[in-house]
């Protein structure tokens, strides 16, 4: 017994202290961590919901539930969050714009071309248009795939919700309310991008009756 | 063991960077520079990632490394390295969310970069906490330089920008000139293979003009 110790003493020492280490690491930095994430999808909230000609050239400053648009430090719109009460397997956010709902911001996620592409996609408050669509994190291929985050994704902006959309390849002449033109060279990323967005639009519909919120604000519509 | 018995510590500083440049000459650490250098900003970032990591896990191998026992060095190697990533991938998803997305995997990988465990195992296992740091830094920016050569002509060649900054003043008159696949993983191999040619193509030359 002693044999061994004498032999391991110094790796049972250096699990000890790092493992000390890693957990003061751990909760320094976990909640800036959190926040980061937080922070990732807030930021894409007013772009959801307003559109992106209210947000170019514009700061978005987030305090708690509260997201500001401001435009040359005056605040245009102030938006509030909030989360259900009874939260789903996915995030579900429902924004206000004073006492008005503005609409919904779902979280999607689903397989890509290379690897997971989560996005937040926007729905007005009665579900039947998309507002916007947009990607938080995704690793499909670079200059092909990864433009599913370049402007390509403001098509999805005034689709209707239902029926699901559909992609097309030629660019056709009539926009039509639910086509998606895929990405030339990219069709597996666009075509798995307008499937998660399809199946979380879907999955959502059937959900928010579920969903329970704080009445205050609720109650208005 | 006598202490010191290796190059001192300049030339472990000098070695690092050119005679016994990890990517081109020793050849170790080829996952991240064939991942992350389609950009110069995930390289450098890299790199930043790697000396931190490598600096530390030398100065803690070289102050423990008459405790260790030699059958047990290598589980010990990995702990202390381990343990910096760790440290580097929260840092990273801490304060630069944008990157640790970017690089993903390659962050927590850096734990099986070869250049880390040779170094602590050729290096600092031997010598004085001195040389130990001074062979870090050297190895650290001899990666550096390794990693920005790829990155430099994979970034020019894949989206006509260095550090994300377009190149040319009219960015969309090149855009149709640009070769998507250099951004991708085959370019990643041309460019080491032909790089690593040339250096050695020019390591033979100057060898040749010495002797």
């Amino acid at each position: 017994m002693l044999k061994y110790f004498k032999q391991g003493w110094l790796v049972i020492a250096i699990s000890l202290a790092f493992g000390a280490l890693l957990a003061g690491v751990q909760l320094t930095l976990g909640p800036k961590i959190k926040e980061n994430q937080i922070t990732k999808s807030y930021n894409r909230i007013p772009l959801l919901l307003l559109g992106q000609d209210k947000v170019n050239g514009a700061k978005i400053v987030i305090a708690g539930d509260k997201i500001t648009v401001d435009r040359d430090g005056k605040a245009e719109t102030t938006l509030t969050v909030q989360k259900p009460e009874n939260p789903l397997d996915y995030d579900v956010y429902k924004v206000f714009n004073g006492d008005k709902q503005l609409g919904w911001v779902v979280l999607g996620k689903g397989n890509g071309y290379a690897d997971e592409v989560v996005c937040l996609i926007g729905l007005s408050p009665d579900l039947k248009t998309i507002t916007g669509v947009s990607v938080i994190s995704q690793k499909e291929t670079p200059n092909l795939g990864s433009k599913i985050q370049s402007p390509w994704i403001y098509q999805f902006a005034g689709k209707a919700a239902n029926p699901p959309l559909e992609v097309v390849k030629n660019r056709t002449a009539s926009p039509d309310n639910n086509k998606i033109d895929a990405i030339s060279g990219a069709t597996i990323s666009s075509d798995s991008l307008t499937a998660i967005v399809n199946q979380t639009v879907a999955k959502f519909v059937g959900d928010v009756e579920k969903l329970k919120f704080a009445s205050a604000a609720a109650e208005e519509k | 063991m006598p202490d010191n018995n290796g190059p001192t510590a300049f030339e472990r500083f000098i070695n690092g960077i050119l005679p016994e440049n990890p990517t081109y000459r020793q050849v170790l650490g080829m996952c991240p520079t064939l991942a992350v250098t389609a950009t110069m900003k995930a390289s450098m970032t890299m790199a930043g990632a790697v000396a931190f990591v490598l600096i530390c896990s030398n100065i803690i191998v070289s102050l423990i490394r008459h405790l260790i026992k030699p059958h047990l060095r290598i589980l010990v190697f990995t702990l202390i390295i381990a343990t910096f990533v760790t440290i580097a991938d929260k840092f990273l998803a801490a304060f630069m969310p944008d990157m640790s997305d970017q690089l993903g995997p390659y962050i927590p990988l850096i734990i099986v970069n070869c250049i880390i465990i040779c170094r602590c195992e050729v290096c600092a296992a031997k010598q004085s906490v001195g040389p130990a740091i001074a062979d870090a830094v050297g190895q650290s920016i001899g990666f550096a330089l390794g990693l920005s050569t790829v990155a430099t002509v994979r970034e020019l060649l894949a989206s006509g920008s260095w550090f994300g900054i377009e190149l040319f003043w009219n960015g969309s008159a090149t855009e149709g000139y640009r070769w998507a696949i250099m951004g991708l993983a085959p370019g990643a191999f041309l460019t080491l293979g032909l790089l690593m040619g040339l250096a050695n193509w020019l390591s033979a030359k100057f060898e040749k003009k010495a002797a």
